[in-house]
């Protein structure tokens, strides 16, 4: 299973100008897919995010607007998108200037793929 | 703020043949979607936009995008900080007429 | 132009790509032109997926992009993608005006599969 989501996941990165990482993890970090342009960005920061949007997470969804889905985060030079897909925490990292609803759309045509990761998280 | 481009948007939904229209910013994000367009197609809609932009890059008039699908059209139109898609969908008469 | 086919009337240039993208045929202005056969495979595999509830996944056939004094009609047929870069304009670049240019355009892509399917053949 696991090279075909690979191949699924590499041709949604190669669609998306601009579009550097698309990381799955589970909600403490722990990656379980991660593909990547050559043109890396820095890694060793990337285990301290996934924590942090998780309470990021938790707390706007107190705001009394119902469960927070989705925190766009824009920097300088990256852009970061993160979708709440609990138990998995979808990552996207991408250039400042990158297509953010290029990237939101990609969220319901990535569905399907999730599924199969879903139940070998929840199986674990 | 948004008021005269709301108008705009639904004088263009309102026209014949078309199903819905919406514009999208420099990030792809929806501002005003009117009729039946799904508002996450705005980040495609930019995608191709851009991309159509790379075929020549030293036009000073943006394009006009058309992709058809039997009787449906799709019609994207970026001026570089904007992009409208608009859904036409057309009806028995006016397919008789092509 | 002479030793060129002529796919359309006016038509600039022509290309013929493979479904992978190998540039089969060319001609005029679009003569071995790998950039804008790179940029058209891209826009393709864009146009695949709009809004599945619109237009269902790769049933686009055909796509105009129009330019103020010329346009690329491209199209599917066959596994082969036919882009040919026609003078004229269609509709003058305004986008409200489209349905009354599809019309015209429709004629113009009859004319490119027809002709273009009876070359190959």
């Amino acid at each position: 299973m696991s090279d075909d989501i690979k191949k699924y996941f590499n041709g949604l990165l190669q669609k998306v100008s601009g579009l550097y990482v698309i990381q799955i993890t589970d909600r403490d970090g722990v990656p379980l897919l991660r593909v990547s342009q050559e043109k890396n960005i820095d890694f060793a920061l990337m285990p301290s995010f996934i924590p942090t949007f998780t309470t990021a997470c938790d707390q706007a969804s107190k705001l009394g607007l119902g469960r927070n889905k989705t925190i766009i985060s824009m920097y300088s030079n990256y852009q970061v998108v993160q979708m709440n897909k609990l138990p998995l925490i979808l990552t996207f990292v991408g250039a400042e200037n990158c297509n953010t609803g290029h990237i939101l759309a990609l969220e319901h045509q990535v569905d399907g793929y999730l599924e199969d990761i879903k139940l070998a998280v929840t199986e674990a | 703020m948004e008021t005269q481009l709301e108008k705009v948007l639904m004088d263009t939904a309102a026209r014949p043949d078309t199903v819905g229209a919406l514009v999208a910013n420099r990030q792809g994000l929806c501002l005003v979607a009117k009729g039946d367009i799904d508002p996450n197609v705005s980040g495609i809609g930019m995608a191709i936009a851009q991309q159509v932009a790379k075929l020549e890059p030293n036009s000073t008039v943006p394009a006009t995008i058309c992709l058809y699908s039997g009787n449906k059209r799709c019609v994207i139109k970026n001026d570089g900080r904007i992009t409208a898609v608009i859904f036409k969908q057309l009806t028995a008469n006016s397919a008789t007429g092509n | 132009m002479d030793k060129e086919k002529s796919i359309v009337p006016n038509q600039i240039g022509y290309l013929v790509l493979k479904d992978d993208g190998a540039v089969l045929e060319s001609g005029g202005e679009l003569k071995n032109d790998e950039h804008s056969a790179n940029v058209i495979m891209g826009l393709l595999n864009l146009t695949e997926s709009i809004d599945e509830s619109f237009m269902p996944n790769s049933s686009c056939e055909r796509i105009t992009i129009d330019y103020e004094e010329y346009y690329y009609s491209i199209c599917m047929s066959n596994r082969r993608i036919y882009i040919v870069k026609i003078s004229g304009s269609q509709n003058g670049g305004n986008t409200t005006t489209a349905t009354a240019s599809s019309s015209s355009s429709n004629s113009v892509y009859n004319d490119a599969s027809d002709s273009a399917g009876a070359v190959l053949a």
